[in-house]
């Protein structure tokens, strides 16, 4: 089998997989609706999409744009349907990269990328639901050690895993660090809002390296 | 209010993404023997990641746990949770609807707590979409760039990743504070780390982990003072 033939097959798995997905993801409001009897009412849904979906459906595309050249096409995958992209299965998914010595990008990626955020999703669902079983009484003692600290986790993890790349690409890192500081600094201060910009750092970070690339200045 | 039947589908649905998940995995792992990959190699992803992953998913069941009192059961949160979606999100959609509807809690009007529900579904669901239509043709174009210049291909992909790394880290330099403490105690950690594990390599496994580990814990002593 050559690689264009496993992608090809991944493609066809990954559809059923999405449309199975979604139809199961729909069925959890449709069931309530009908069991109930209470049908969402058109003034509040049409709410509904001017406050949520103006938001999170246009982020939701540009998203998976982004993030999928990084994860290759299995992890892409699985990833769309388990979430927390950003905080848990890229980084899990590039620091897997590293370890193994591989390319983003080459054929031997694409295997390390899909078994990264395949286990990762898997130990993440087990979790969470051990967790409601098992630790519900308890959680709220849980949460008043965890609580405070586990605010921070992003920077726990950006910091050690940007660290890793700025080092092997620190130019290409100049441009998009430099303009988010001062947008942020100055226009955009409010940090719940901050993360929708990343497709835009994304843009800009990428028209940068390519005209860098046709300088010279980076290899 | 019947959540009974709830359960079941967030039984179905989580088992069915699960055992994708491994079917998934499990073609990949073939596959990765095919190209000459070896089989400690491709363990060791699978048990890094693993570990890396504990850690995370900690605050996703703190955060299902909060969400509890707004949805008034524990199956809603569950659901939502092990499936696409984030605690943030979750909870912005459902106070919106609430909002909107001008209720006092959720669970005391049936269509609101419907149309929550719905609109937390629906407004999730476009990447997903996406890839159902679009994907292939998006992966064959990323493919054509690759083969013209498969150099660029790589920045490009390094590219994208700063545009995160940018973002995240101008984030957490100007929110100040523990934050920006946080993140730089973990640049350190992984810098010492990186230095022992060149000395010593299967230290490489545990430098994320550890790194974001130590920070928290670092952070809780700081806090503590």
């Amino acid at each position: 089998m050559t690689q264009a033939q496993y992608i090809e097959k991944l493609h066809r798995h990954g559809r059923r997989f999405m449309i199975i997905s979604t139809v199961l993801m729909l069925l959890v409001p449709f069931v309530f609706s009908w069991i109930n009897n209470a049908w969402p009412t058109w003034d509040l849904i049409v709410k509904g999409f001017m406050t949520v979906g103006a938001i999170y459906i246009p982020i939701g595309i540009i998203e998976t744009l982004n993030y999928a050249p990084m994860l290759g096409v299995g992890a892409t995958y699985i990833s769309h349907v388990t979430g927390n992209i950003s905080n848990m299965k890229l980084p899990a998914a590039l620091s897997a990269m590293k370890q193994a010595n591989v390319e983003p990008g080459s054929d031997e990626a694409e295997i390390i990328a899909t078994l990264s955020v395949a286990s990762s999703s898997i130990v993440t669902t087990i979790i969470i639901f051990v967790g409601v079983v098992l630790l519900l009484p308890y959680l709220g003692i849980v949460q008043e050690f965890l609580g405070p600290v586990t605010d921070y986790l992003v920077p726990a993890i950006f910091g050690a895993l940007g660290l890793v790349f700025v080092v092997r690409h620190w130019k290409l890192t100049i441009v998009p660090l430099t303009v988010m500081l001062l947008l942020f600094a100055f226009v955009i201060k409010d940090p719940t809002i901050q993360p929708v910009f990343v497709p835009i750092a994304s843009l800009l970070s990428m028209v940068t390296a390519r005209w860098m690339f046709k300088k010279g200045w980076v290899k | 209010m019947n959540f009974f039947s709830l359960y079941i589908i967030g039984a179905i649905l989580i088992s069915y993404v699960l055992f994708e998940s491994v079917v998934i995995y499990r073609k990949a792992y073939k596959r990765g023997l095919e190209l000459g990959m070896t089989k400690t190699q491709l363990n060791e992803t699978t048990r890094s990641s693993a570990i890396f992953s504990i850690v995370p998913s900690l605050p996703i069941l703190i955060g299902l746990v909060t969400m509890i009192p707004l949805f008034g059961n524990v199956v809603i949160p569950w659901i939502r949770l092990s499936v696409i979606g984030s605690v943030s999100y979750e909870t912005y959609a459902a106070s919106q609807i609430k909002q909107a509807a001008g209720v006092a809690s959720l669970t005391e009007n049936l269509q609101v707590y419907s149309t929550a529900i719905w609109t937390m579904t629906l407004s999730i669901l476009s990447g997903m979409i996406i890839l159902i239509f679009f994907y292939k043709q998006y992966t064959n174009k990323l493919e054509a760039i690759k083969i013209k210049n498969p150099r660029w291909s790589e920045l490009l992909i390094a590219a994208l990743f700063m545009g995160l790394v940018g973002t995240i880290g101008a984030q957490q330099i100007t929110m100040g504070g523990y934050n920006a403490l946080a993140l730089f105690i973990s640049i350190a950690i992984m810098a010492v780390l990186a230095l022992i594990s060149r000395k010593f390599k299967w230290m490489e496994e545990f430098a994320l982990p550890v790194s974001m580990l130590g920070t928290l814990i670092a952070l809780y002593f700081i806090m503590g003072v």
